[in-house]
Order: C-alpha cells, then sequence, then structure tokens
C-alpha cells in the first residue's frame, strides 16, 4: 500500500527518516525539473531541491501545511528559485520579507505540477507489464510498431495495454483529485 | 460503440489528431460527457510525454548528497555530545555541544572548573548544573564550576542565556570585570574582549547590571543596555533586541554597520581573515540582512550592494574599492 503524501508528512514531523527519504524519492525529480524552468541552470536547480529538502528534514517539527503537500513543496521551490533569481543582482541583503511574485509564473503552473506529480504515481502503480509498455511510448518515445519488436508483442497487445493503463490513470487520478 | 473498439480509436486519435475518424466524430458529438472524458484522455496523454524530462535529474544520486550532508551533521552532534558526556562524567549535569570545533577544557577535579570555548566558525550548546542553557556564539568562552547551588559564570563572547529560576541570582562576570545579576530571564550578552562595548539585550524577566565603578541599571524585556570600556558609560541604548538575537538564526543585522565592525563579525562567524584594503572606509555603510551560508556568498552580496571589491585566498579576504 502506498502511502499518503500527508502521512508522510506527519511521520517526518516525528523524525522518521525513511518517510524524509521516500518523500525525496516521489518529489526530487519532478521539483528539480520545475526548478529548471525557472531558473535555467540545471546544477542550481538541483542545489535549490536539495537545500530545500535539507531545509525540511531540519525544521520537521516546525512544519505546518494548510494546503496539499504538493502545493506546499512546489511554492516553497518556487520561491526559493525567485530568491535565488533576484540573488543574482542583489543576494538575500535588501530585507526579510521579498514579495514573492515579482517575477510572473503562469499561474496554473503549481496546480499542473501536482497533476504531474500525481500522474506520474498513478503511471507507478500501474501493473508491470502494462507500465512497461505505456512508458516505453509515452516517455521514451517509441512507436508501437518498435515496442512491438523489442518485446516481442503483437501490436494488437500493445494497443490492448495502452488502453487498459489509459482507462486506469483516468480513474486513478479522479480518485486522487477528490482526495 | 464497442469499449475496445473506442479505446483503438482514442489512442489512434492521440497518436495522430489529423487522421480522420469519422467513428469518433459521431460518438463525441454523441454527448458532452464524452467529449470531456476525451479532453481527459488528451491531458493524461500529453503531460505523460513531458515526464520524460524528469529523467535528467537523478534522484538516486542526489539523495545519497543529501543524505550525507544530514548525516554528517548528526555525527558531529552526536561525537561531541558524546565527549560532552565523557569530560563531565556524571548523567545529571548534561553538556550538550554543538559546535564544529569545539576545545573544551577541565581543570582537574580539585576545584571542578568547566570550560566551554566556541571557536570561530563555529556554536555551541551548554548546560549548566542549574538548569541554565546558554547558546555560545562563535569565539566565546563559558567557565563555570560544577557544584550544586553555586550559579557564577565567567564569560566573554556572545551568548545568549536561558537562566533558569531560582532563588539565588545567577552571576555572570565578563573578563573585564563587568557583572550581571538575574533571576529567572533570558537575554543576550555581547562581551568580546576586543570590542569597544559590552551590550546587554532583554527578552524576558529582569536583569541587574553593574559596572567596576559600582554604576547600576536594570533592564526591562526589550531594552538594551552597553557599557562602554573607553568612557566608562553604562547607559540605556535604542535598538532592536530581535537583532541582537539574529545569530542564533543566522542573521546578521547590519543596521548601517561600519566596514571594521562587520568584518569582525565576519571573521567570528566564517572562520576568516579579513583585510580593509579600503582608501575611505568610512564612506561604506552596510543596511541590510546578511543571511548567507558561506562567506562566498556573503562577500557576493556585499559586492553587488555596496559595489565593494574582494579576493578570496582560502581563510583570507581581502577588501578593495
Amino acid at each position: 500500500m502506498k502511502v499518503s503524501d500527508a502521512t508522510l508528512i506527519n511521520g517526518i514531523r516525528l523524525g522518521e527518516y525513511s518517510l524524509f527519504n521516500e518523500l525525496f524519492m516521489r518529489y526530487y525529480s519532478r521539483l528539480c525539473a520545475f526548478v529548471y524552468d525557472i531558473t535555467n541552470d540545471k546544477s542550481s536547480a538541483e542545489d535549490i531541491v536539495q537545500e530545500l529538502f535539507i531545509r525540511i528534514w531540519e525544521r520537521r517539527s516546525n512544519i505546518d501545511i494548510q494546503e496539499s503537500v504538493s502545493g506546499f513543496l512546489f511554492r516553497a521551490a518556487r520561491n526559493a528559485a525567485l530568491n535565488h533569481i533576484r540573488g543574482e543582482k542583489s543576494r538575500r541583503l535588501v530585507q526579510l520579507d521579498i514579495p514573492q511574485e515579482e517575477v510572473s509564473i503562469e499561474p496554473d503552473r503549481i496546480e499542473k505540477e501536482e497533476f504531474r506529480v500525481m500522474l506520474e504515481q498513478c503511471m507507478n502503480a500501474l501493473p508491470e507489464r502494462c507500465q512497461l509498455v505505456f512508458k516505453m511510448h509515452r516517455i521514451e518515445g517509441l512507436k508501437q510498431k518498435e515496442i512491438s519488436e523489442k518485446l516481442n508483442i503483437s501490436i494488437k497487445t500493445i494497443k490492448n495495454q495502452i488502453w487498459k493503463a489509459m482507462k486506469y490513470l483516468r480513474s486513478c487520478l479522479e480518485v486522487q483529485e477528490d482526495a | 460503440m464497442e469499449e475496445k473498439k473506442l479505446g483503438d480509436h482514442i489512442i489512434d486519435h492521440l497518436n495522430n489528431e489529423k487522421k480522420e475518424s469519422p467513428e469518433l466524430d459521431l460518438w463525441l458529438e454523441e454527448a458532452e460527457e464524452n467529449r470531456n472524458t476525451l479532453s481527459r484522455y488528451k491531458r493524461i496523454w500529453e503531460e505523460s510525454r513531458t515526464l520524460s524530462e524528469n529523467k535528467s535529474f537523478n534522484a538516486i544520486k542526489a539523495w545519497t548528497k543529501v543524505d550525507g550532508r544530514l548525516q554528517s551533521k548528526k555525527i558531529i552532534r552526536r561525537r561531541f555530545t558524546a565527549a560532552a558526556y565523557a569530560v563531565s562524567g556524571m548523567a545529571a549535569s548534561i553538556l550538550i555541544i554543538l559546535g564544529l570545533y569545539l576545545f573544551t577544557n577541565i581543570v582537574p577535579q580539585t576545584d571542578q572548573v568547566v570550560k566551554v570555548a566556541t571557536a570561530y566558525g563555529s556554536r555551541s550548546e551548554v548546560e549548566l548544573p542549574d538548569g541554565t542553557v546558554v547558546s555560545l556564539n562563535a569565539g566565546s568562552s563559558l567557565e563555570y564550576k560544577r557544584s550544586d547551588g553555586i550559579r557564577e559564570v565567567i564569560f566573554s563572547g556572545e551568548g545568549f542565556f536561558d537562566v533558569e529560576k531560582a532563588k539565588d541570582p545567577f552571576v555572570i562576570q565578563t573578563a573585564d570585570g563587568y557583572e550581571l545579576k538575574v533571576l529567572g530571564t533570558r537575554f543576550n550578552l555581547t562581551a568580546y574582549k576586543n570590542d569597544m562595548q559590552i551590550t546587554a539585550a532583554l527578552v524576558e524577566g529582569k536583569v541587574h547590571i553593574s559596572s567596576p565603578e559600582k554604576k547600576e541599571l536594570y533592564l526591562k524585556p526589550g531594552q538594551v543596555a552597553e557599557y562602554d570600556k573607553t568612557n566608562k558609560g553604562l547607559k540605556y541604548v535604542k535598538s532592536d533586541v530581535g537583532r541582537m538575537t539574529g545569530w542564533m538564526d543566522d542573521k546578521i543585522f547590519l543596521d548601517g554597520m561600519k566596514v571594521a565592525e562587520l568584518a569582525q563579525r565576519l571573521e567570528r562567524r566564517f572562520d576568516v581573515v579579513i583585510t580593509v584594503n579600503l582608501k575611505n572606509p568610512g564612506d561604506y555603510h552596510f543596511t541590510g540582512v546578511l543571511q548567507e551560508e558561506t562567506i562566498g556568498n556573503v562577500m557576493e552580496a556585499l559586492h553587488y550592494s555596496s559595489g565593494l571589491n574582494y579576493t578570496i585566498k582560502g581563510k583570507n579576504i581581502i577588501l578593495t574599492d
């Protein structure tokens, strides 16, 4: 059974290091890609996200999340990224409370990222074979014919697996969105 | 339309939108719900493609780094806690030490004096036998006798004192003979040997201060007192207590600070040696808050804010116009 984000955060607050690791694995790459879109620099994106996680662990007992966990993470990452960008000019010297909205980011961007996180989680919950076929097709970008040759299965089977995956993802996302 | 057939049509459509499919069009025209369903599938289809971007960020490798950094912090903490236990020799008196480089010296058992000192670039926290907790900033030292009932310490540097309530006063003596007597209070004390002032800022409770010249002062919460070593004056000063305790959150409040003082603060905080090589050092005033984690970042920040130039070679930093 997969642990929910809220359960992870509750455990982390109590000092469960393994749950912290799980949260990290769940969000690290996604957050990096998100921060990269803002900073345009890969290594600083990774630094920012690693710093963010270190801060989360060190201040774990004071974490107070009013929104969804992913919303919290992406917002925190966005703020850190914006601070970083502004920092290139003035560092964090000027004042304590920096207005967070100076650099415009399309408003539904965080919602989009949350959707992607849910999608990724749902995708990882797909049955093994189905997951493999779907990922080869969508993530690695292989054509149905190429998958058919690689896995030595018929195009018909591949189509079935992809459709099965799509149906599962749709219902999985509906459940997650309602949660 | 048969469900499986619909699936084929939808997948074909998603793969190639231009390909005409009268059957799918018909299904879409049937109901709005169908159109919504297709648009949901479309979103999943498109977003799943973007997930490949993640692959360029290796979470496992990154975890090794993050884990390493967190573990090394923990080990340092543990190592020094263990060392503190060993030197105290008494489970009841716990010495919690969090500094990076820390020198503990104990004069042998006879008079049982414990001395805790923090090097530049490090900090520590000490719990005294009476329950008082002292956070020591970099370059500070605290000396106390380890017997019950005695509440007297010799102190230099900067520290935040959280003094346990008791009948007997808690007495702090600075190396210069400045004395503070307090009951249960929380306050910040800055008394570096080579500073020209000694400053006390009260957060909670009540503090009585007396100077070597027997001048006296009482501090109320929010008040700050300063003793000037050159003119022997003891007086209240207008300052913000929150700024005085900023060091505990890794902040340095500049507030119109001059180069010399800033350099000294940075030397203590980051364990570096700063050479000021400016034509008119008095022209520089720094305002704002420094919250950088490394001296490199601090220098960069100062460069951007004031135009000051710098070179860093190991622990040596030279400031130039």
